[in-house]
């Protein structure tokens, strides 16, 4: 009994770090602020809510950087609407755990945008 | 005949000029490639590039030029390159540092750790954090007082700048500035901190004495909304005749007439400037350009931009070693 109590400290213990690395971040390298960001499973229409509502002034500077909600890694279509007025499809992102951001969207990606 | 020790004269200045225009070179943080190019000051060429650790952000010279401390913030620790050989070590483990700057008598950095709210205090020799403080949400600029008894630090999304007296680690004055400040920077003779806001689109003169905004500069650029100008980076030269702002979105770096705070001109660079760095003659200004993944050398006699030098993915800033 005593040894299953020290395993399982064990195993909490070594668990915490990873679940700490595992925060999902979005990182905004294009050159406008980010008021509007939804992920779908790629190929979907399945938006999730609006991930900059997570946000404490419900947007995302450029080069800042935004908790995600609810986010499992995976491929994901991602909509985003933009301070200039744009509102962006990038198709097909991979969005991956254990790094200090889940994903990026650079300028040179916004080529399927509206105005 | 009688000319020829003048002519010599003459050859060994301009002999001179070369040797000091070799010998300055320019140190690049990407941020996005994780890596710092070396640009040598006369070719303004990239002569190497340098591996370093995850995000690379702010960087200061030691006050001996041989060493660069720049801030790797997504591997959570302060680094130091060895100038001659640029060997890359780590100096203290410190999380998400973004900006830095150094004691006068070069034995502490000042980082300021953005997602902790906190500045630490780092013992270089001892490559210790020797104490933290706390401060505003989203800390940013670091500018350390031309005397050493002060620093400042902004925070981003408390919108002050936080006045730290180096005596006793404690807060002695909170100054609002406009919204999202990112750089402090001090006059070198110690009477003015410049603040920018990015968001507010300005620049907060504070004077030292009595820890009050004097003055708050504007910016117009014809041709673009108020929106896209965003005030990052300050350079200002030592006998602060001059002033230069980074105004991001914008693509221009502001030139302002230190003395009376008119905005002489707007000098056109490449996209999204944010860091900008006078070289220790001030005469070149180099600006960092996020999304156009270059550096645009510009000279300070003419205020034109002499050349744009392709370096990593998203450079942030520079220092220059004279």
């Amino acid at each position: 009994m005593q040894r299953a109590l020290i395993l399982a400290i064990a195993l909490a213990i070594a668990a915490a770090p990873a679940v700490a690395a595992d925060k999902m971040r979005f990182w905004n390298l294009t050159a406008a602020e980010i008021t509007e960001l939804y992920l779908a499973p790629a190929g979907t229409t399945q938006w999730s809510p609006n991930q900059c509502l997570n946000d404490s002034d419900k947007s995302v500077e450029a080069d800042e950087r935004l908790d995600l909600k609810d986010i499992a890694p995976g491929r994901y279509d991602v909509k985003l609407a933009d301070k200039t007025g744009r509102h962006c499809l990038v198709k097909d992102v991979a969005v991956k755990s254990g790094g200090k951001y889940a994903f990026s969207i650079s300028e040179k990606e916004l080529t399927d945008c509206t105005k | 005949m009688k000319h020829r020790p003048i002519f010599l004269l003459s050859f060994a200045v301009v002999g001179l000029s070369a040797v000091a225009a070799r010998a300055e070179t320019i140190y690049v943080t990407n941020e996005k490639s994780n890596t710092v190019s070396v640009i040598d000051g006369q070719s303004l060429e990239v002569t190497k590039t340098v591996d370093v650790g995850q995000r690379p952000r702010g960087l200061v010279m030691s006050r001996d030029n041989k060493t660069l401390y720049i801030c790797a913030s997504d591997s959570d620790e302060i680094e130091a390159i060895d100038l001659d050989s640029l060997a890359v070590s780590s100096v203290v483990g410190t999380p998400d540092p973004e900006r830095i700057d150094i004691s006068p008598d070069g034995k502490f950095l000042f980082a300021s750790n953005e997602n902790d709210n906190l500045v630490s205090i780092i013992d270089l020799a001892a490559h210790t954090v020797t104490d933290t403080v706390p401060v505003g949400v989203e800390p940013e600029g670091m500018g350390v007082s031309p005397d050493g008894k002060l620093v400042v630090n902004t925070s981003e999304t408390t919108n002050m700048a936080h006045v730290i007296d180096l005596g006793s680690h404690k807060i002695v004055a909170n100054i609002l500035v406009d919204p999202r400040p990112r750089v402090a920077v001090w006059t070198r003779d110690g009477a003015q901190v410049w603040v920018s806001s990015e968001i507010g689109g300005t620049v907060s003169v504070i004077d030292a004495a009595t820890l009050a905004v004097i003055k708050k500069i504007s910016f117009a650029v014809e041709g673009l909304t108020a929106e896209q100008i965003q005030p990052e980076g300050i350079a200002i030269t030592p006998d602060r005749k001059l002033a230069f702002v980074a105004l991001g979105p914008a693509n221009r770096v502001a030139v302002i007439d230190a003395q009376t705070y008119e905005v002489k001109d707007y000098i056109l660079v490449g996209q999204r400037v944010w860091g900008i760095t006078l070289n220790p003659s001030a005469t070149r200004l180099y600006a960092a350009n996020g999304l156009s993944n270059d550096v645009t050398a510009i000279d300070v006699s003419t205020l034109e931009a002499i050349k744009s030098v392709p370096v990593g993915e998203e450079p942030w800033g520079s220092a220059v070693r004279p």
